[in-house]
């Protein structure tokens, strides 16, 4: 092997390797071994559910999958519906809206985002965040996950604060390329305060 | 077999059979450049083994470094639910089976699990044993279209 070929394969190992442990560390963001090679259905859900109701989800699954969208998330909200002893045709319209929010955020965030970042952006999204807004995060978030700062943001709205001062506080966060830690430690209780002048 | 000498032959056979009896003729430095090409072809054999096992080090490395990124955290689950007599862990990371994981009880009457769960950010609840699902009372709730509490919550990659 001469040293112009030793010097390639050392670049391509050093190169591939971060990219094959992104792609696990993706996965591993959405929890529960990661994404489950579906064959016609999932096996979760034809364990789950009745078989022409477990088609059914796995038709509108498939479908997500063509489109090149994460599956892993629509498996477990069928799952968690099936948990809730939810009424399929209930199941199936949530399963319908997370296709679209993940659809939206896909087309938001671009087709190499991670499941888990499209997972929570598609939450966001469904909570009434602006497509503009998520760009704007990508932005200063650059190769970082968009998980902690959106799911801050979203822990601060679903624990009643402002929407507006949430995102602001989160965006300052991610201005000053803020640890993941510190988003955890945003207190939810100074954000949710009552301010002078606040009309809420 | 005739025993005249050869170099007197005209058959070229037998010409070409004294050619060979003779010393091939050896450039002067022969045996030395030999030696040389040996010990350059040695040393390129131990660079490309040292290569080789630089490379494997360092993409070991690499992995071992990333992997460390999305290392599982050991996150304890807790509900105070004295009343019950078991207490199940539901959501994203168990497929929300409510017989993969049962908590259990303190003597404070505090039900607890840890779970080592990677980087992420997971639905979840707890199911008692008279089938009441309760959210978590420090996390976050989330929205809920199935109509039971459900709590969210984030494993940060640090």
């Amino acid at each position: 092997m001469t040293r112009p070929l030793v010097v390639i394969v050392l670049a391509a190992v050093l190169t591939a390797t971060p990219a094959v442990a992104q792609d696990a560390g993706n996965l591993a963001g959405m929890g529960n071994a990661g994404q489950v090679a579906l064959t016609s259905v999932d096996r979760r859900l034809v364990a789950r559910f009745p078989a022409s109701v477990a088609t059914r989800f796995g038709t509108l699954i498939d479908s997500a999958r063509t489109d090149g969208l994460p599956t892993e998330p629509l498996v477990l909200r069928a799952l968690e519906g099936g948990a809730k002893r939810v009424p399929a045709d209930r199941i199936y319209t949530a399963l319908s809206r997370l296709r679209a929010a993940l659809s939206r955020a896909s087309e938001t965030l671009g087709p190499s985002t991670g499941a888990g970042d499209l997972t929570t952006a598609a939450a966001a999204l469904q909570t009434g965040l602006s497509p503009a807004r998520l760009i704007e995060l990508q932005g200063l978030r650059g190769a970082a996950s968009l998980t902690v700062p959106l799911g801050a943001y979203l822990d601060l709205v679903a624990r009643g604060a402002v929407s507006e001062r949430a995102w602001d506080r989160v965006l300052a966060l991610a201005r000053r390329d803020a640890a993941d830690r510190e988003y955890a430690a945003i207190d939810s209780a100074d954000i949710i305060a009552r301010q002078p002048g606040d009309r809420r | 077999m005739s025993g005249k000498s050869t170099e007197h032959s005209t058959d070229p056979l037998e010409a070409a059979v004294a050619a060979l009896r003779h010393p091939a003729p050896i450039a002067p430095g022969f045996a030395e450049r030999t030696r040389q090409r040996a010990d350059h072809l040695r040393r390129r054999q131990h660079w490309l083994a040292g290569s080789t096992t630089l490379a494997a080090t360092v993409a070991l490395v690499v992995v071992l470094t990333d992997r460390q990124m999305v290392m599982p955290a050991g996150v304890t689950f807790a509900l105070n639910a004295p009343s019950s007599t078991s207490v199940s862990l539901v959501g994203d990371f168990n497929d929300w089976d409510a017989e993969q994981t049962r908590l259990e009880r303190g003597t404070d009457d505090e039900w607890t699990v840890t779970l080592d769960l990677p980087p992420g950010r997971y639905r979840f609840a707890y199911v008692t044993d008279d089938g009441t699902w309760l959210p978590d009372p420090k996390a976050a709730p989330t929205v809920d279209e199935f109509g039971e509490p459900t709590s969210v919550l984030t494993v940060p990659t640090e």
